[in-house]
């Protein structure tokens, strides 16, 4: 990876950098937290992420129906969730937004989502977004990807181009859910973008 | 009947011309008032050489949206910071992350806002055009960094900040061009 000068002198300010991130998300090799928390999908039905895991692990994406990102992503997204859905790795989408703040992410608007574009899986409200804060999940859209043993193996974005699906070069989870399967170790464990950030409901708990 | 679609047609030619000649007038007058913002898709290398090369004593890169409330909210202040230290030199290159197809919405953001130097609008808000700007930068909107000469990164924040933090960062930046100067 190209490492340039502007690169290495944003490096130096690293405690600068800490002081100002939002919070800390779940470091790899991490247990699955609140694996029990109950959340409501789509269609009304209570469901936690430990009824979600498949025989390969688990892949939990926070997303949302509102943001530009998730919206430029969208296709891609579903595709790669139905296609490992098929595969044995159990799937979630949890919106963790505040429906207050933000109406088009109330559980009407993600039913009708799910509808639309065809979900295979769950995609479940964090009611008190208390999942969001227990993965450190900050954004839409953030992936966390859980091996068979419920231990984190992949955490990050979507891939690298996020307007232009004819441009992606990286396509970072469908690579990480392919090694996943196949039982080798993930190329790229860690990834980023520029994302919404999560529209968290005020005076949620926070772990 | 062959006349009839002529006549028709000088009719409705005459009408052309005058609506062409009202809207020549109309947008004549809004050039008056304010001149269309220009807004450049750009790579993040390019935005990096941009910073690289910004002779201006500090130089403020602020990402932002269209769409994104927070972005929207402290926007004002963010201007009232550049009406304030432009002199002084600090330079504001804005950074849009909104979608290239949304170039419209970007031009007539900043023109109802009356932002008449446009801003810059990446192609692909990916990892690259983070790391371009600060590695430990999470990717959330709004964020903002400041940078010496050379593309030094002095100081950066995410999330929304009030005039006050704007203020108190440009002047602190500003002081410490200003020292390095006299002692030349």
């Amino acid at each position: 990876m190209k490492q340039s000068g502007l690169n290495l002198m944003a490096g130096g300010l690293l405690l600068l950098g800490l002081s100002a991130s939002q919070g800390m998300a779940l470091d790899l090799g991490a247990k699955m937290p609140s694996a029990d928390l109950k959340m409501t999908n789509a269609v009304g039905k209570s469901m936690s992420l430990a009824d979600i895991k498949g025989k390969e692990g688990a892949l939990v994406i926070f997303t949302c129906n509102h943001c530009p990102f998730v919206k430029a992503w969208q296709d891609r997204m579903v595709k790669i969730a139905n296609t490992y859905a098929a595969k044995g790795v159990g799937v979630a989408f949890v919106n963790a937004n505040d429906p207050v703040a933000i109406p088009e992410d109330d559980l009407d608007h993600m039913r009708q989502l799910a509808e639309t574009k065809g979900y295979t899986f769950p995609y479940l409200m964090d009611e008190t977004s208390a999942v969001a804060h227990a993965f450190g999940a900050t954004r839409t859209p953030e992936a966390f990807l859980f091996d068979k043993d419920g231990k984190l193996v992949y955490h990050g974005t979507i891939d690298d181009s996020t307007y232009d699906a004819a441009k992606v070069t990286k396509p970072y989870v469908e690579n990480a859910l392919a090694e996943l399967v196949a039982g080798k170790a993930i190329s790229e464990p860690e990834t980023k973008s520029v994302g919404c950030t999560i529209k968290f409901r005020p005076n949620a708990e926070k772990p | 009947m062959a006349c009839q679609v002529e006549r028709n047609i000088r009719g409705a030619g005459l009408w052309l011309l005058l609506a062409l000649l009202a809207l020549a007038a109309s947008s004549g007058c809004r050039a008056r008032n304010a001149v269309a913002p220009s807004v450049c898709v750009l790579a993040a290398d390019k935005l990096g050489e941009r910073i690289q090369q910004s002779t201006a004593p500090v130089t403020l890169v602020h990402v932002w949206a269209t769409w994104c409330e927070p972005c929207r909210e402290e926007f004002p202040e963010l201007l009232r910071v550049r009406q304030d230290y432009a002199s002084r030199g600090l330079e504001l290159i804005l950074v849009s992350a909104d979608s290239p197809d949304a170039r419209m919405s970007v031009e007539r953001f900043l023109a109802e806002r009356g932002v008449r130097s446009g801003s810059c609008l990446i192609d692909n808000p990916n990892a690259a055009f983070i790391d371009t700007l600060c590695t430990n930068w999470s990717g959330a909107l709004p964020a903002s960094f400041f940078f010496a000469p050379g593309g030094r990164l002095q100081r950066w924040w995410e999330g929304k900040a009030e005039y006050a933090r704007y203020r108190e960062a440009s002047e602190q930046l500003l002081e410490q061009v200003q020292k390095k100067e006299m002692t030349k």
